[in-house]
């Protein structure tokens, strides 16, 4: 089995480790070593967990490894819906998952107009984008101007596309989900409202309740499911709103919450299921 | 063990290492990317590039 990613972090060397304890050879290969020939035959891989860090290799990676015939997980269908953010709005809603108020802008002069629509304060996303990157609260028209001022002088063309949905105070919640199931949760805690552990928040386990699992996993099966990491937002009166799905599900910080939880093997028992 | 690029602070590293693998000098606190394995060899980690994430 192969580890595609583009460095070897915690989650990655977990997953070595979990497929050398089952005796099962994993390989790493790094993504940014692939060449391969359109038609030709790939590895002979028994499946691919894609941990590509970068969004635009990732998907390249899953299309791949559907072309040459080895299971990947998780699908490009399934990662084109995780890295664009207004994808994953549309899935959610067609999938009746509960999603904050939405407005997207195709263009940053268009913008203003989105922010307006939902109302202030606004929270402002990039289309493409994680770890909170570019992520900014809006309180009023006028820094919805000068934040869109901004952005117009990005030289990327895709972090001109939009996603403005209404802020929703509240706990900042992770489910992971592996193959449908929803397997555990975690409350992320910081001073700011942006609750990325990739941006030094704290972490603490969270008892999976049985409508937070269903909402996960449906929040899974509308993007195609596989390994996911479900971001939800609770307000004070116990409502719940999923905000992004995650395709490339980091679980260092789900692993501090819950000691007790082998995330690893419970990634590699499935793709090990799923490919017997 | 292997010298810290940043500090020259020792770094132990596990045996099976990868190259590709981030670790973490404690001296400094950098987070470093092995850029070799025989012998094994640190760089400074890449900083993050537009579309990393999860």
């Amino acid at each position: 089995m192969a580890v595609i990613a583009s460095r070897v972090r915690f989650e990655e060397r977990d997953l070595l480790d979990a497929l050398d304890r089952r005796s099962v050879d994993g390989e790493f290969v790094d993504d940014r070593s692939l060449v391969y020939r359109v038609g030709e035959e790939g590895p002979r891989w028994r499946a691919v967990l894609n941990r590509s860090l970068a969004a635009t290799r990732r998907l390249e990676i899953s299309r791949w490894c559907e072309a040459v015939g080895v299971p990947v997980l998780n699908t490009s269908e399934t990662v084109a819906l995780c890295d664009n953010k207004i994808a994953t709005a549309f899935a959610l809603k067609r999938a009746g998952v509960a999603v904050p108020d939405t407005v997207i802008s195709l263009a940053t002069s268009s913008g203003a107009r989105a922010t307006e629509e939902i109302g202030y304060p606004a929270v402002v996303k990039p289309a493409n984008g994680s770890w909170g990157r570019g992520v900014a609260r809006v309180a009023d028209g006028e820094t919805a101007q000068t934040l869109f001022e901004l952005r117009a002088q990005l030289p990327s063309a895709a972090q001109k596309l939009t996603c403005v949905q209404e802020f929703v105070p509240g706990r900042d919640l992770r489910v992971l989900v592996v193959g449908g199931i929803a397997i555990a949760a975690m409350v992320r805690e910081a001073q700011g409202w942006v609750r990325n552990v990739a941006r030094g928040s704290t972490v603490a386990a969270l008892d999976l309740d049985d409508s937070l699992a269903e909402l996960a996993e449906s929040a899974s099966a509308a993007v195609g499911g596989g390994v996911l990491g479900v971001d939800v937002l609770e307000t004070d009166t116990g409502e719940r709103f999923v905000l992004e799905v995650n395709s490339a599900v980091e679980f260092r910080g789900l692993t501090e919450a819950h000691p007790e939880l082998a995330v690893a093997d419970t990634i590699v028992d499935h793709v090990l299921r799923e490919t017997s | 063990m292997v010298s810290c690029p940043e500090c020259k602070g020792a770094v132990e590293l596990r045996e099976d290492i990868l190259a590709s693998e981030i670790v973490v000098c404690y001296a400094c606190s950098s987070e470093l990317e092995v850029i070799a394995v025989e012998p094994a060899l640190l760089a400074l980690a890449p900083e993050v590039e537009e579309d990393w994430g999860e």
